[in-house]
């Protein structure tokens, strides 16, 4: 048995498989093709007027059925049955398959003049443009979030307690249900636009954060239970101007994680409080919090010192490893497309 | 693949022999050894082209992992190189720790030098970023303290094959701990080349009217950042995902064709080896074991009891290792099943109901009437998926809550696609549901066997949950089905656009996963 993609063609053309195909997804891909301006495969010359000449592609026994056109024309390989000629989709280039639809049918009539529009594309050019479109989008994706700029700390914790944040923090209380802690005497920078909060678990829990001035709320934020490690971030809307003397409650809950509160420890007036099933009570100290900004230097402006960074506390230090880096990615994504092309084309 | 030449008639005479007193032993060894390398080359040359490129990939994508996590930044792996140390040093195991760990001196320098401590679990505090500090890390490293006269790590209860593997490496980098780390990694990087390749052959297996399908599930694994991570570090996990993708092909092979006796030897001596890797594959050997029962159920059936002959010889192989561990701790006086007794210790029946409706929890929605374990976490959500997607670094480096939101529209998308094509070849997938049931029942062996060693630890013991999403990877030959499946399932128009979309979001996930891990460290 011979193994190749059959193109055992006896009667119709890969243009009456495709004609038999819905239209919605070829205009798509028409859409595409005219978007990016060609008429034929990716790489490939537009097709030109046919010459009478070129012996034409039905010049092969055809498949009777369509639905082997269709595998034909998507590439479904079959066992060859050894009779008639057989040869590898690949073979069938786009160009000639244009140059098929330009030219009579079978009936001898001329193709109509919206003939390129039920062109199909093929398993390669199908290939071809999604991983343009999805390298675009990738490309576009990674300049944006290089745009943004990583996140400042504008303050850490509340003034006249030594700033510690959660590096070498000791545990000050800890919580295996749900809990509300709150803490007095908070200074809120102004432009802040995330608060963390020195937690650790294992399982993080939802928390929701208000600070207050007196009894009025000046921010709000909640986070999800997805966070782990030794912090959690919690996004809230800027406030215009820094507060001073603010009290910062946070409530955890639902809960039944056991969950570590950061922070330093401080004399009892200092203290923070906890809530946990109706009695409070007081914390060891002051729980480790720090308010964020938006950065100011996007991370365009940090390659450099990013790259300078990475080849830091290595055996054999330099940017070199940057590079390295960089080459051993290159070369993972230039062969995992090169590879996926090959075989879904 | 480059072939030895042929032997031609008469090579082994003995006038091709050198002369001298060692002629017999060499004449002897010499064709052993081609024979051997012959049937190696003869092997590899049967491997297709296209999976020794998916090996390829898995091994630049892992080792591009493991530069750019820091060392000793990797899950547990000041514990694994502790291990390996003390193998290498003191010629011996590591004994259980009965208190905290107790590391080299050496290592516990250069962890110093590098801010270890101030580093790991703190996503905002980044790697050391001065020439100082640099050098003074280099003072450390070439410091030329002691790797010997600790007691080892946490991983000190663990198997130790891994860890002799890694000997090799440790030798090769001997008298500085950070080429010998990075070495270690990129052997770590070369067994999940191998895992790929297996698991490209599973796939193949699998489904093996769709030529392409090996290929793009076996890439897809390959660029998995998850995986990736886990194979550019040093980790024990990564020798269990390879024995496991072998343990997924053995069994195909043996539902495919029929399990002759050297199948059965194959799969006897990878469950083997998996019992003295990591104790997590106990769940992934049970259910393969049933897969076994399985098979020798069917071949039984068609073939007779002739046919229970290659299942019974390769559950002898493999539980000989446990037979091994049984008898050596009965001779040394402790518990029979040694290190897993306070697993096993944990299952009796008046808690049974608690350590189901645990496991249940663990990765599924609470029923009525169930204890609630896991109050305000959505486990399948919040543990498993979302760090699927990302949980990189001493689990401190994940990516931003909006992309695993988006991450489990499109998860939900191939999940449909894959759910379609069963769907419509339901009829074919009806014949091979024994096959299938046997790829479950690893599966479930190996959530089980997690469920359970979480009770213990977070229930019994008041200590940590296991939530990692690493556990889930010996499962990664299925995950390669479910690409391949979801890509089929998008109908023959379709399949070339869906799984350009398929390969390109996971070159995108690595690639962006990447970045964030060189945002948290050196941003």
């Amino acid at each position: 048995m011979q193994r190749s993609r059959v193109g055992d063609i006896s009667g119709h053309t890969c243009a009456d498989a495709r004609r038999a195909a819905s239209k919605v997804g070829d205009a798509v891909f028409l859409r595409l093709r005219l978007l990016v301006g060609r008429t034929g495969t990716f790489g490939k010359s537009p097709p030109q007027p046919r010459d009478p000449g070129v012996p034409r592609l039905v010049s092969y026994r055809l498949l009777p059925s369509r639905a082997n056109f269709a595998e034909m024309c998507f590439g479904e390989t079959r066992e060859s049955d050894g009779q008639g000629p057989t040869f590898t989709s690949t073979d069938l280039s786009a160009t000639q398959m244009d140059r098929e639809d330009q030219s009579p049918d079978r009936e001898g009539r001329a193709p109509s003049s919206t003939a390129p529009q039920r062109r199909a594309w093929t398993p390669a050019a199908k290939a071809s443009a999604t991983f343009a479109i999805g390298i675009a989008l990738i490309a576009i994706a990674g300049a944006l979030t290089l745009t943004n700029a990583p996140p400042r700390l504008v303050r850490i914790g509340a003034p006249g307690i030594k700033a510690i944040n959660s590096n070498g923090a000791p545990s000050i209380g800890r919580t295996f249900g749900d809990a509300t802690v709150c803490q007095s005497g908070e200074v809120l920078p102004a432009g802040v636009s995330a608060v963390r909060l020195s937690l650790w678990a294992f399982y993080g829990a939802p928390v929701h954060l208000v600070a207050y001035s007196g009894s009025r709320p000046l921010i709000e934020g909640r986070r999800g239970a997805e966070w782990t490690s030794d912090s959690v971030t919690v996004p809230v809307k800027p406030l215009a101007r820094a507060v001073p003397g603010a009290k910062v409650c946070l409530t955890i809950a639902p809960n039944s994680e056991h969950i570590s509160i950061l922070g330093t420890e401080t004399s009892p007036s200092q203290a923070a409080s906890i809530v946990e099933g109706g009695s409070p009570q007081l914390l060891e100290g002051r729980l480790a919090i720090e308010y964020l900004a938006p950065g100011r230097r996007s991370w365009w402006s940090s390659v450099l010192a990013v790259a300078r960074h990475v080849g830091l506390g290595r055996a054999f230090a330099g940017t070199w490893i940057a590079l390295l880096i960089a080459a051993l990615m290159a070369a993972t994504v230039v062969l995992s497309l090169r590879l996926a092309m090959r075989e879904l084309g | 693949m480059s072939t030895l030449p042929a032997p031609g008639p008469g090579s082994d005479a003995p006038t091709s022999a050198p002369p001298g007193a060692d002629r017999q032993p060499r004449r002897r060894v010499a064709p052993a050894l081609r024979d051997t390398t012959r049937g190696i080359s003869k092997v590899a040359r049967r491997i297709p082209r296209a999976a020794w490129i998916c090996a390829l990939i898995a091994f630049l994508n892992a080792s591009a992992w493991s530069i750019i996590t820091p060392p000793f930044q990797g899950r547990d792996e000041i514990d694994h190189f502790a291990y390996i140390a003390h193998l290498a040093e003191q010629h011996s195991l590591p004994h259980s720790l009965s208190g905290p760990p107790n590391y080299p001196t050496e290592e516990k320098l250069v962890l110093e030098g590098l801010n270890y401590w101030q580093v790991r679990f703190t996503p905002y505090t980044p790697s050391i970023s001065s020439v100082a500090q640099q050098q003074a890390l280099t003072s450390d490293v070439n410091a030329g303290d002691a790797l010997y006269g600790a007691e080892g790590g946490n991983a000190s209860s663990e198997p130790p094959l891994f860890y002799v593997l890694q000997l090799v490496p440790y030798e090769i980098g001997s008298g500085n701990v950070l080429v010998q780390l990075q070495l270690m990694r990129l052997l770590s990087a070369l067994i999940g080349g191998i895992t790929v390749l297996l698991t490209f052959l599973f796939l193949r297996e699998l489904l093996p009217s769709v030529p392409w399908a090996a290929t793009i599930g076996a890439l897809c694994v390959a660029l998995q950042p998850q995986f990736a991570f886990v194979s550019g570090s040093l980790n024990p996990s990564v020798l269990l995902y390879a024995l496991s993708a072998a343990v997924f092909l053995c069994l195909a092979r043996g539902f495919r064709r029929r399990l002759s006796a050297r199948l059965a030897v194959a799969l006897g001596a990878t469950i083997a080896a998996g019992f003295i890797t990591y104790f997590s594959f106990i769940g992934v050997a049970v259910g393969a074991l049933i897969a076994l029962a399985i098979l020798a159920t069917r071949d039984a059936r068609s073939r007779g009891r002739g046919a229970l002959l290659a299942p019974a010889l390769a559950t002898g192989i493999s539980v000989a290792p446990v037979a091994a561990y049984v008898v050596r701790n009965a001779l040394v006086g402790s518990s029979l099943s040694g290190a897993t007794s306070t697993v096993g210790g944990a299952i009796n029946l008046q808690s049974l109901f608690h350590e189901v409706s645990y496991i249940w929890e663990m990765y599924l929605p609470r029923l009525p009437g169930m204890t609630r374990y896991f109050a305000g976490i959505s486990t399948w959500k919040d543990i498993w998926f979302d760090r699927s997607v990302g949980l990189y670094g001493w689990m401190d480096t994940m990516l931003p809550p909006w992309v695993d939101n988006l991450a489990l529209i499109l998860a939900v998308g191939v999940l449909a696609l894959c759910g379609r094509e069963m769907l419509i070849n339901r009829a074919s997938l009806r014949a091979r549901l024994p096959e299938l049931a046997g790829y479950a029942a690893i599966a479930i062996g190996l959530l089980t066997m997690l469920g359970i060693t979480s009770y213990v630890s977070d229930v019994i013991n008041h200590e940590l949950a296991y939530g990692e999403s690493r556990y889930l990877l010996p499962l990664l030959p299925l995950l390669g089905a479910v690409v391949a499946l979801a890509i089929r399932g998008a109908g023959r128009r379709w399949m070339p656009v869906a799984g350009a979309a398929i390969v390109i979001l996971f070159v995108g996930h690595d690639l962006f996963s990447q970045l964030q891990v060189i945002a948290r460290y050196y941003g």
